[in-house]
């Protein structure tokens, strides 16, 4: 409980260097240095958070399932919940496993059930805990072995699950945890940690540098900090331009202002779009699979567009599978999503 | 038949208790609502008759000998009887009794008069007769519900006719004179003469009646008690009758107030009076051909969110529970909300939301295509029927609670109840904790300090940390939720178990579970199953010996380990202290298995000897599992006593989470309580473990936060292949107000990416396309509009099977899966998505297509070796050119010409080399004409050319076997691998078609190769044989006939 109040000054801890022993000329990757160590230190997701903050001050944490995306602090969260609830017995008291680790149904049956039958001595309140992480990739077996022993010992231990998708964990489990659904972070909080991170390492950087982190993550901070890290390592200087360098993608606003002049049966600009993403050096693939995302997700689009574009798409996206990696198979493509959108007189050749 | 006349007659004034003294109605509403029951009976049986024909007049016959019978008895009894209030009863029923009997006679004798009309209406006549038959039936078992009531009431009639009665009846039959030289006059008008005689009889049985009946006042108390009767009768009747009565409209338009024994406040009627109704349509006549238009059933249940439906921003606010009490009933498509919101909205304000109207409904919400038989229910009870803009009224009009209207009053008085009960229960739970703390402190009075003997009203220092789950697990039989007769057949099972084991299980008891060892409990997660076997344990006072998915249970350990268990006897509390006695009861074992369906890899075999043990057990043993009809549960069958466990309703679960939660201090109103449990599919634990959530930083919770919550903690589990295609067929995922993202209908497809296509394609016919309803009314352009829509479901399913080549091909293009995806399943989806009403999602038929392709294909490659080497023709020649004609001279032949035509057909095969089993394929393989199904040969002609064809030795084309051999049984690829524990060798049968695979398999391998002589060869005719192929100069062929011989044994023994 200590720990729990203690973490308000870590407030600040959560952008100093977390060099965990390691040598502090080691450069770690910045994910690692600057995971939090403390709830307080986690961003987005704020009530579930909250939750988890009452969880670590009054202890009696239930079962859990934590389900998201990747990068938006499952694993951290449920690290930090433990820490928190368990302070120095965390090395005792906790049980984590991965994916790395064997976790079929014979560790299941003999690792797991072994530790939860295991007697540690804790402060009232305070359960042993089991973090499976990644748990969708736990076989079916080895989850249904979990489930009386979830009950059972459900006195002394309580496990917590991360996982990206919870379908792949058994109806029986998720009925016996309390699910908590992480969202994609909002682009604020994530450019709110990457502000703090780049003030700690002293990184030059440009908004639009962030603006363009912040976008190319969608959401996903750890995706976001490595490639600040890699623009800061490559280029120094952390620029819109720099970031898609390393980012290297077609910049999907560029695509969609494409897909959009299609729309308006403006060729011209759209083919004009095109070639400007050619000129970069994409390759085709890159073009036409961004374009497959990018319409899917398009607002301005009725869905019956949306999938008649997609059919152009995916047409064009077999054929250049197919080796016609050509400049001409795109623009061909843009030349039908602009058809798509005419009226068909008008291409009819009038009778002379 | 003086009787008959008398019901006759008695019926008169009867019927005129249909207009009772205003100040009765004033007084009494209950009885208002009995009077209205005979009201309904009368208007069906008016328009009955109205059809009517000579036969009508037989059929109050029957009736009236049965009236005789009851006068008889009734007559036995009578002098005995004097309670007061008997005759009350009667009088009520009475009149419903005699109506029915009474009118169709009236009619029918004043048909008898109309002449004119009969041949015009002959056409009716038998469904009606029926449908008046069915009335009487009614009538009948409403008469029988009156007697289980107050049982009375053909007595009843006695005392009517006995005392003083008599002038009334010459009054009456004076009347009925009159009543009929009336219904001449207003024959034209046949509706209303009715009315016209009740009201004219009506100021007669004031007279009348009254005097001779007790005080009044007291048959009031009467019928108040047998009003609950009476709204069963109410229920029964709809399902009951069928004629439409057209007619009956005008006589029950007057709206009436369900709710409530007492009248409405005046502002409340007002605002209840204010609300805009609308008028229901007239349910359809019935068809006058008999021919009754199908309603389909669930034709509206996808469609639910119209095309322009409401933002939920857009729905009125109201005040909280402000539609408390009121029932509300949806039917047809409704404009502006989609059923799905407006039931929402309604429990979100404390109202109820039912499925039929009945008399207990407030009000209707009416939309297009209301289906005919509520329409005809409403107008029965001529229940209010508003729309949308009805709805939005109310929630906005009504003040919080409900106000004072009678109806809130009456759900204020019932969550009171409900409150007391919960109140109740939570003390309960309190002096149990109590309990168990004191026990606590008891074994350890060193920690008694801390945790024991503080009062429960304040948290004790050191917190209770166990789960919500295990702190609040039912102790007793009537905590568990739901399922209560299964767990009394447990309970009652487990206690006659030492009785059936001195029987030795011969004796099946009751339920037929006496002769189980082992009961098998299933259903879904989360609903007791496995609590409901523990406490049972434990109150029938066996000691529990669990195994669980947690433990290994292989063939071996389960038969070594358990052989331990079953053995033995407990020995629980052997080694405490003096003070407690053990007791005898306390040494009998009950073994649970859970999570039977856990069993998996590493398991081997463990599900079949389970399946020994249980049979042969003699200690109980409870088996628990989630899904019984995997396959891998099939071992069980027979061996257990399966109990199926089903969700509880919400209802069963609500008062137990309130107490729960009342406990905790949490507040929480039932219509939150409500959104949870059915957010949760009535998943008792995972409630428990929101509210323990939920209890984390708050102490109430709203309507909204429950929804939200329960949609946050849905369970997300693998879409099966049918909920998938249903789902994106005719899940309304392509309405306009739909808010699913294209995303999210393509996560549908990776669902199961590999059979949403393949469902897809078996059912995208079966949909009637929402895109063509704007052609709705004109049906060419629908079917064409249709058409069209489906071609290009079909264009799309094929693009998607280019895109499925180059993924499943040799480049393996896997990036190109979303676009399959859109493709093959998302694109297809948005032409032809719309209701699936009346289709049954098939699964997809390909699978077995492309197998039985497979197979065909072989056997046609094999007779093409064989034929090689007279013939030089590729594989799609033979099956083209020759094979028709070979099905001509081999399988036609036969047919044919019989056993006379073998001799002539061997040589023919003989001449290119084919062998029997080519035979066999080529008879199989014919299509169109040539269909196996339409040639049948007689099994003596084919036992003749068997026998024939094993006689003599035949020319074998020189061919490795291996080329054309079998792929030895594909390794089962449509059995998941947790299948692993399921022991093949205890699995009877496996399906016929693999056997006889594996017996081609073994056949061909030994076809060529010289095989050690398995058998010998038995009959006669293969020693014959033997003698005959001594000059046989091929080793290898002479083996040949012989496992031929063995295999057509094996195909003889199928």
């Amino acid at each position: 409980m200590a720990r729990a109040e203690s973490s308000k000054d870590a407030a600040s801890n959560g952008v100093k260097a977390n060099t965990n022993g390691a040598p502090s000329n080691y450069e770690l990757p910045w994910v690692e240095k600057y995971r939090p160590v403390f709830l307080d230190d986690i961003v987005g997701n704020t009530e579930t958070i909250e939750r988890l903050k009452i969880i670590a001050k009054d202890g009696n944490m239930p079962h859990i399932i934590i389900s998201g995306t990747p990068g938006i602090g499952k694993t951290t969260s449920v690290l930090c919940l433990a820490r928190q609830l368990l302070g120095d017995a965390y090395k005792e008291a906790v049980l984590e496993l991965n994916a790395s680790d064997e976790r079929g149904i014979d560790v299941v049956r003999n690792r797991i059930k072994g530790f939860a039958q295991k007697k540690v001595t804790l402060p009232a309140g305070r359960q042993k805990i089991v973090i499976l992480d990644e748990a969708d990739s736990m076989t079916s077996g080895a989850q249904q072995a979990l489930r009386r022993t979830m009950e059972i010992y459900s006195g002394t231990t309580r496990f917590a699950f991360a996982c990206n998708m919870s379908n792949k964990i058994i109806e029986p489990l998720q009925s016996r945890c309390a699910i908590l659904r992480y969202s994609r972070l909002t682009d604020a909080q994530v450019v709110k940690r990457l502000y703090q991170i780049c003030k700690a390492e002293n990184v030059e950087y440009s908004d639009d540098g962030i603006a363009a982190l912040v976008f190319s993550a969608e959401g996903d901070m750890r995706q976001a900090i490595n490639n600040l890290q890699s623009t800061h390592a490559g280029f120094g200087l952390v620029s819109g331009d720099n970031v898609f360098k390393v980012v290297d993608s077609p910049h999907p606003v560029k695509v969609q202002a494409m897909i959009k002049s299609c729309q308006e049966q403006k060729i011209d600009e759209a083919l004009d779009s095109l070639k400007e993403l050619w000129t970069l050096g994409y390759s085709s693939h890159d073009i036409i699979s961004t374009m497959f995302k990018v319409t899917k997700t398009i607002p301005s689009l009725s869905e019956h567009t949306k999938l008649e574009f997609i059919r152009e798409i995916g047409f064009t996206h077999m054929r250049i599978l197919e080796g016609v990696q050509t400049y001409l198979q795109l623009a061909g493509c843009v030349a039908k999503l602009c058809k798509l959108n005419m009226k068909p007189q008008l291409f009819t050749v009038p009778n002379a | 038949m003086p009787s008959d006349i008398r019901s006759f007659f008695g019926g008169k004034p009867a019927a005129a208790v249909e207009k009772p003294p205003p100040k009765a109605e004033a007084t009494s509403k209950k009885r208002g609502r009995a009077r209205k029951v005979v009201d309904d009976d009368d208007d069906d049986e008016v328009v009955t008759p109205k059809k009517a024909t000579p036969k009508k007049a037989k059929i109050p016959e029957p009736e009236a000998q049965e009236t005789t019978a009851d006068d008889f008895f009734g007559k036995g009894r009578k002098p005995k009887r004097t309670e007061a209030v008997r005759p009350e009863v009667k009088k009520t029923n009475g009149v419903a009794k005699d109506t029915s009997k009474n009118t169709p006679k009236d009619k029918a004798s004043s048909r008898a008069k109309k002449d004119s009309t009969y041949t015009g209406l002959d056409v009716d006549e038998f469904p009606d007769d029926m449908d008046a038959d069915e009335g009487g039936d009614n009538f009948k078992s409403e008469a029988k519900v009156g007697r289980r009531a107050g049982d009375d009431y053909q007595e009843g009639t006695d005392d009517d006719d006995d005392l003083p009665l008599l002038p009334t009846k010459k009054r009456a039959s004076g009347k009925q004179g009159k009543a009929k030289a009336e219904d001449d006059d207003f024959e034209p008008d046949g509706d209303v003469d009715i009315k016209e005689d009740d009201d004219f009889v009506v100021p007669d049985v004031e007279e009348d009646i009254k005097p001779a009946k007790k005080p009044i006042k007291k048959r009031k108390a009467a019928a108040i008690d047998s009003d609950d009767d009476d709204l069963e009768v109410e229920e029964k009747q709809p399902s009951k009758k069928r004629t439409s009565p057209l007619k009956k409209s005008r006589q029950t338009t007057k709206p009436k107030m369900v709710t409530g024994q007492h009248e409405e406040s005046a502002e409340m009627k007002a605002i209840f009076d204010s609300i805009p109704t609308v008028n229901a349509p007239e349910p359809p006549p019935k068809a006058e051909d008999g021919a009754k238009p199908k309603f389909q059933y669930g034709a509206h249940a996808n469609s639910a969110t119209p095309a322009d439906a409401l933002d939920p921003s857009q729905f009125p606010q109201g005040q909280e529970n402000c539609l408390a009490g009121l029932t509300f009933v949806f039917t047809g498509q409704l404009q502006r909300l989609g059923r799905e919101q407006g039931q929402t909205l309604i429990k979100q304000y404390g109202g109820k939301v039912t499925g039929a109207p009945s008399k207990k409904t407030s009000y209707v919400v009416l939309g297009d295509d209301a289906g005919p038989k509520k329409l005809q229910t409403i107008k029965q009870h001529g229940i209010k029927t508003i729309n949308e803009d009805g709805l939005f009224a109310l929630i906005s009009k009504l003040p919080a609670n409900g106000g004072d209207s009678a109806a809130a009053e009456k759900f204020a008085e019932k969550q009171a109840k409900e409150e007391e009960t919960i109140r109740k229960a939570a003390a309960e739970m309190e002096r149990e904790e109590k309990a168990r703390l004191a026990a606590k402190a008891k074994t350890k009075p060193q920690s008694s300090g801390q945790a024991g003997s503080q009062s429960k009203g304040k948290e004790p220092d050191a917190p209770d940390n166990r789960l919500w789950t295990v702190r609040y697990a039912p102790t007793q039989l009537n905590q568990i939720c739901g399922n209560k007769a299964q767990v009394d057949k447990l309970a009652r099972w487990l206690r006659a178990f030492p009785k059936n084991q001195k029987t030795k299980f011969k004796m099946p008891g009751a339920d037929g579970s006496g002769t189980f060892r082992a009961v098998m409990i299933h259903g879904p997660p989360g609903i007791g199953k496995t609590t409901a076997a523990h406490l049972v344990a434990k109150l029938e006072g066996y000691d529990v010996v669990e195994s669980n998915a947690s433990d290994t249970r292989s063939k071996k350990l389960v038969e070594t380990g358990l052989k331990g268990v079953l053995s033995t006897t407990s020995l629980m509390g052997y080694f405490s202290k003096g003070a407690e006695e053990v007791e005898e009861g306390k040494k009998k074992l009950v073994l649970i298995m859970d999570e039977v369906d856990g069993m998996s890899a590493g398991d081997r075999g463990g599900v079949g000897a389970l399946a020994a043990v249980c049979k042969k057990s003699q200690i109980p043993m409870i088996l628990i599992c989630n899904d019984r009809k995997l396959p891998k549960m099939k071992p069980f069958d027979f061996v257990t006593y399966d109990m199926p466990f089903r969700r509880p309703t919400t209802e069963m679960i609500r008062s137990r989470i309130s107490t729960i939660a009342f406990r905790e201090g949490l507040k929480m109103p039932p219509n939150i309580i409500n959104a949870l449990i059915e957010g949760t599919g009535a998943d008792i634990r995972q409630v428990v473990n929101m509210i323990s959530t939920a209890k984390l930083d708050s102490q109430n919770m709203t309507y909204d936060e429950s929804k939200d919550m329960s949609k946050a903690w849905e369970k997300h589990i693998v879409l099966k292949p049918w909920e998938m295609v249903g789902k994106i067929l005719g899940g309304g995922l392509f309405n306009a107000a739909s808010q699913s993202s294209l995303n999210e209908k393509q996560e549908l497809y990776f669902n199961d990416h590999e059979f949403a296509p393949l469902m897809l394609q078996e059912n995208y016919l079966g949909t009637k396309p929402q895109r063509a309803n704007k052609y709705q009314g004109n049906p060419k352009m629908h079917s064409l509009a249709t058409l069209d829509l489906v071609s290009k479901a079909a264009d799309s399913i094929s693009d998607g099977d280019l895109a499925d080549r180059m993924i499943h091909g040799t480049q393996q293009q896997w990036s190109l899966m979303p676009a399959h995806a859109m493709f093959s399943f998302v694109r297809p989806a948005s032409f032809v998505a719309g209701t699936m009403a009346g289709h049954q999602t098939r699964f997809t038929a390909w699978l077995g297509k492309n197998s039985n392709q497979g197979k065909l294909m072989r056997m046609v490659k094999e007779i093409q070796g064989h034929m090689r080497l007279r013939v030089s023709a590729d594989r799609n020649e033979i099956r083209q050119t020759y094979m028709p004609l070979l099905f001509d001279r081999l399988v036609r032949r036969l047919e044919d010409d019989g056993k006379e035509a073998v001799p002539d057909v061997i040589d023919l095969m003989d001449h290119y080399f084919l062998t029997r089993e080519d035979w066999d394929a080529i008879y199989e393989i014919g299509v169109g004409d040539n269909d196996m199904e339409k040639h049948k040969i007689e099994s003596q002609a084919k036992a003749t050319f068997t026998r024939l064809y094993n006689k003599a030795s035949h020319p074998m084309p020189f061919m490795k076997a291996s080329q054309v051999l079998a792929p030895k049984r594909a390794p089962a690829k449509d059995r998941p691998d947790l299948d692993e524990a399921f022991d093949e060798s205890e699995d009877d049968a496996p399906p016929d078609d693999v056997k006889d695979d594996e017996e081609d398999n073994d056949l061909s391998k030994d076809k060529y190769v010289k095989a050690p002589m398995k058998k010998k060869p038995a009959a006669g005719a293969s020693k014959k044989r033997k003698s005959k192929a001594a000059d046989n100069d091929d080793e290898e062929e002479e083996e040949e006939p012989k496992t031929k011989k063995g295999k057509t044994k094996a195909r003889a023994k199928k």
